[in-house]
């Protein structure tokens, strides 16, 4: 979605003559385009952008703007402020509107829910009276507007809102505002005419035609296990039903070997209706945990919303092993509904040697229910031994400055083993955490993070909680420092940890950085044990896709009273476009 | 009373001389007077020339020095333009949307008639934050629902992932990213592909990754990634603390296998794992059957395999370790032929 009005199409020829007796004032807005898709899962987030609703728009002229400029022409118009900012699901809580000078007023208009083609709804909500007002009173005037969005449809409720203030009654009532109307309506012929030649241009354009080749290649030398990895990444835009990747490591010891990650050829029907995937890849969706596979997954989604998944093959032995028993089956089918709610189910068998390894059915929901809201959860359900294996929930609140979140989850240990195990037939102690997370961007440039939750252990209580801060240096954050500190208290484990980063650009191509940990452990009958780590690094980036980082890092471990440890990585990474 | 003031006095003095640090109080900001030029009549492209009829794509298009002179005849300094008027970040921006976007002024020359603050809407602002325009901009005319519906950025984007400019409060980013992908992605693989390729899930989830990202990314300190710092001195504690969660990556013989090569395995250890007093022969056995229990992960992780036949020696049927089944225990698997049933079951 969004404002198309990026124009306030003041045309001296065909509006001078009309607006001079508005004085000022200037009201033609163009269409306001509520067209980018918005899927429920996206929440209230998405892009960066802000999009404006379709709005009782006007009234306040706060600065002059430049809307036209053509040689040897000067078209500068005052610029009207429209109040309040409709965010699209795609788009996080805006920090400034589209227009700089413009904010939209938070008013849909009725139809339009689904956001095609909204048109330009030409109602002054804050007329000449609020000429002057301090800004918070005019904020307090369209809240009010605003009071009735928990009720009934939305542009029904911003009717009877905006029939219901006498302010705007008054507005509507004016003079100006029926000259206003016989100017829109003469106006709107001689607009058409451009706007669609203009969409016409637009939407003919041939589209870019390109190869792209990406390939990253990182070696990254521990003192301990040095290793290295490789990504490559094809796609053609001549053969847009068609892609691949690899994502190889490779390893320089016996106990880091190389391996290859990712290996995977995918085929895409162009208008996203489908694909299938092949190869060695890491298959995810809804209640089925992510495991690493070799063999093929199938999707196809129909426009109304229905999607059906499904996968086969065996799954990835460590270090190129081989168990032909193994093999793996699963599937998923989603509905999404009106673009608010999505829902799903999954079942996965997982077959062993032994037996059956893992047989699960899961269920998964995404949700949207209000603007700033959004809700996931999942859950699977063990069918060999009967019971709950995991189940997660998340709902989280976003404000500009802030987002609350609370958290719950279920996790039974005995059914995340294999079915094979011994240590799966020791019952059903579960570990239960219900918690809550906040963020608050308490500063432009410092931002803070604090989460507590508390936790039943198989019948034992305890909880955990941190709190973290980063300052940006400066705007762009380039340089930053912060701090972290965490408190585990649970059944045997307790334990703090303290976490101190700062990084700082030296140069244009040089970055330094450092970080500190202190972790305070104290295990039952074992007594209290400290155990510090530091790391300082320094890195070099070329600007044409070389980048090199060498640190020191050193410690104390369990195993070690002192290490030290020096890193390494040297990384090239190319995006070829003929 | 006094010492309060004090403290409040110090507060405020305090935080009004961290205000710069903050962001509250930002330093001057000199953006190019755009505006001052626009107003005059000034068509854009008297100074950047070549915008409309442009051959090198990558080009930006910012005047020299020289563009300048043409018109101020009589600088009022000596330093480069640029030097003063403008800001870098403006810059940046413009040199990030050429090295990372598919775009032609000159296609969009015609659709614009020469109107180029109907993209730059910020143009015409006194205190403009980014010349460069919005993607919502691009929406007002492109709609790509084709595009979006088979997620493919590719069109105008070179390389979303690469151009690593995600919105800063992108769905789960802002949060606690290593607890909340999981549940967030569960439902919405595929809004999480448009940006993120297979390597994504495979850096972390992969059976044999030799390095984490947060491990191969160890100068960026910023990252809250999993395994962070000194991530090794406290593994115990962590699996411990969330039992099964680290089989979300890890198969249960990953424990024994690291600690295997890294000799810190039974047979090669300096001291046991277990603490004293964890597996006696008085009832209940000690502390080892609760803790079992809490966490069998942690087991399995060493004892898992041919390691099961420790606890077969006591948990057999008619064995002194007694029945091991907790609370909840149910299977319908047959006990006299399904692994692991018949490890104790049909021993016979």
């Amino acid at each position: 979605m969004a404002l198309h009005a990026v124009l306030v199409r003041i045309r001296a020829a065909n509006v001078d003559l009309l607006l001079r007796l508005f004085d000022r004032y200037v009201f033609e807005f163009g269409c306001v385009e509520p067209n980018v898709p918005h899927p429920a899962e996206l929440g209230q987030n998405g892009t960066e952008h802000s999009i404006i609703g379709v709005a009782h728009v006007a009234v306040l002229f706060a600065e002059e703007m430049v809307t036209r400029v053509t040689r040897g022409e000067r078209r500068a118009r005052p610029v009207i402020r429209v109040r309040g900012v409709r965010h699209h699901h795609m788009t996080r809580p805006a920090k400034s509107a589209l227009l700089g000078g413009f904010e939209a007023l938070d008013v849909a208009r009725r139809g339009d829910a689904h956001g095609k083609h909204a048109k330009t709804e030409e109602k002054p909500e804050l007329g000449r009276a609020h000429e002057g007002w301090p800004s918070h009173q005019i904020d307090h005037e369209n809240d009010r507007g605003r009071s009735g969005a928990s009720q009934g449809d939305e542009g029904e409720r911003r009717l009877v809102g905006y029939h219901r203030d006498r302010r705007m009654r008054m507005c509507i009532a004016s003079a100006r505002w029926t000259m206003y109307r016989i100017h829109i309506v003469m106006s709107r012929w001689m607009r058409g005419g451009p706007w669609i030649a203009a969409s016409l241009a637009c939407f003919s354009a041939v589209p870019a035609r390109a190869d792209p080749l990406r390939m990253r290649a990182d070696a990254f030398a521990d003192a301990r296990a040095p290793a290295g990895v490789v990504t490559l990444q094809g796609q053609d835009r001549r053969y847009p039903w068609v892609d691949a990747e690899a994502y190889v490591w490779g390893g320089a010891r016996s106990d880091v070997v190389g391996d290859v990650l990712v290996l995977a050829l995918r085929l895409r029907e162009p208008h996203g209706l489908g694909e299938v995937r092949g190869g060695r890849f890491l298959f995810a969706t809804g209640a089925i945990r992510p495991i690493q596979i070799d063999g093929v997954s199938v999707l196809a989604r129909a426009p109304s919303g229905l999607t059906v998944e499904a996968v086969g093959g065996a799954p990835v032995v460590p270090r190129f092993g081989w168990r032909a028993a193994d093999w793996l089956v699963g599937g998923r089918l989603a509905q999404r509904f009106a673009s608010r709610l999505t829902v799903g189910a999954s079942y996965v068998r997982q077959n062993a040697k032994e037996g059956v390894a893992n047989e699960e059915f899961g269920a998964d929901l995404a949700s949207v229910p209000i603007d700033w809201l959004d809700v996931a959860a999942t859950g699977s359900y063990d069918i060999g031994s009967k019971g709950v294996a995991e189940a997660r929930t998340s709902a989280a609140a976003r404000w500009t400055d802030w987002r609350l979140e609370l958290f719950a989850s279920h996790r039974s240990p005995s059914r995340l083993l294999p079915a094979t195990s011994l240590f799966s037939v020791l019952g059903d102690f579960p570990s239960q955490v219900v918690g809550t997370a906040v963020r608050w961007n308490a500063a432009p440039r410092l931002d803070l993070w604090v989460s507590a939750a508390g936790q039943d252990l198989g019948g034992e209580l305890g909880g955990y909680g941190s709190l973290r801060s980063t300052l940006r240096l400066d705007d762009r954050g380039d340089g930053s420092v912060g701090v972290e500190i965490q408190r585990h208290d649970i059944a045997t484990v307790h334990w703090s940890g303290v976490r101190v980063v700062g990084a700082e650009r030296l140069s244009e191509h040089f970055r330094a950085s450092s970080e500190l940990e202190l972790a305070r452990t104290s295990d039952d009958g074992r007594g209290v044990s400290v155990w510090p780590w530091g790391l300082v690094a320094l890195t070099w980036s070329s600007g044409t896709g070389w980048e090199a980082a060498a640190a020191t890092e050193a410690g104390s471990t369990p195993k070690y009273r002192f290490e030290v440890n020096g890193l390494v990585r040297v990384s090239y990474a190319t995006a070829r476009v003929p | 009373m006094i010492g309060r003031a004090t403290i409040l006095l110090v507060v405020i003095v305090t935080a009004a001389a961290c205000a710069g640090v903050l962001g509250i109080r930002t330093q001057p900001r000199h953006p190019f007077e755009h505006r001052a030029h626009v107003t005059r009549g000034i068509n854009c492209l008297e100074c950047h020339a070549g915008v409309g009829s442009e051959d090198d794509p990558r080009a930006v298009h910012f005047p020299s020095t020289a563009d300048c002179l043409r018109c101020h005849m009589k600088p009022h300094d000596s330093r480069t333009c640029a030097d003063c008027h403008g800001e870098s970040h403006v810059r940046a921006g413009a040199q990030v949307a050429r090295d990372h976007l598919r775009f032609s002024h000159r296609s969009h020359m015609p659709s614009a008639r020469g109107e180029c603050v109907r993209c730059h809407v910020e143009v015409g602002l006194a205190q403009p934050e980014a010349l460069r325009p919005k993607m919502a901009t691009c929406f007002s005319c492109h709609r790509h629902e084709k595009e979006w519906m088979a997620r493919d950025c590719d069109g105008c984007h070179v390389d979303v992932a690469a151009e690593e400019t995600p919105p800063s409060s992108h769905l789960v980013h802002d949060g606690d990213f290593i607890r909340e992908h999981g549940v967030r992605a569960a439902s919405v693989r595929d809004l999480c592909s448009t940006c993120h390729s297979e390597r994504s899930c495979a850096a972390c989830h992969g059976v044999t990754v030799a390095a984490l990202p947060s491990r191969l990314a160890f100068d960026q300190v910023r990252l809250t990634g999993l395994h962070r710092a000194g991530f090794r001195s406290r593994h115990s504690e962590e699996a411990h603390s969330e039992p099964g969660l680290c089989t979300t990556c890890h198969t249960e013989r990953f424990c024994i296998d690291c600690h295997t090569t890294s000799a810190v395995a039974p047979g090669t250890a300096t001291r046991s794992p277990h603490p004293p007093g964890f597996l006696t022969t008085a009832r209940g056995g000690g502390q080892h059957g609760i803790q079992a229990r809490l966490d069998p992960v942690a087991c399995a992780g060493c004892h898992g395999g041919a390691g099961e036949q420790l606890c077969v020696g006591c948990h057999r049927v008619g064995g002194p370790g007694g029945n091991p089944h907790g609370r909840g225990f149910a299977s319908n698997k047959d006990k006299l032929r399904d692994v692991p049933c018949r490890l104790c079951h049909g021993a016979g």
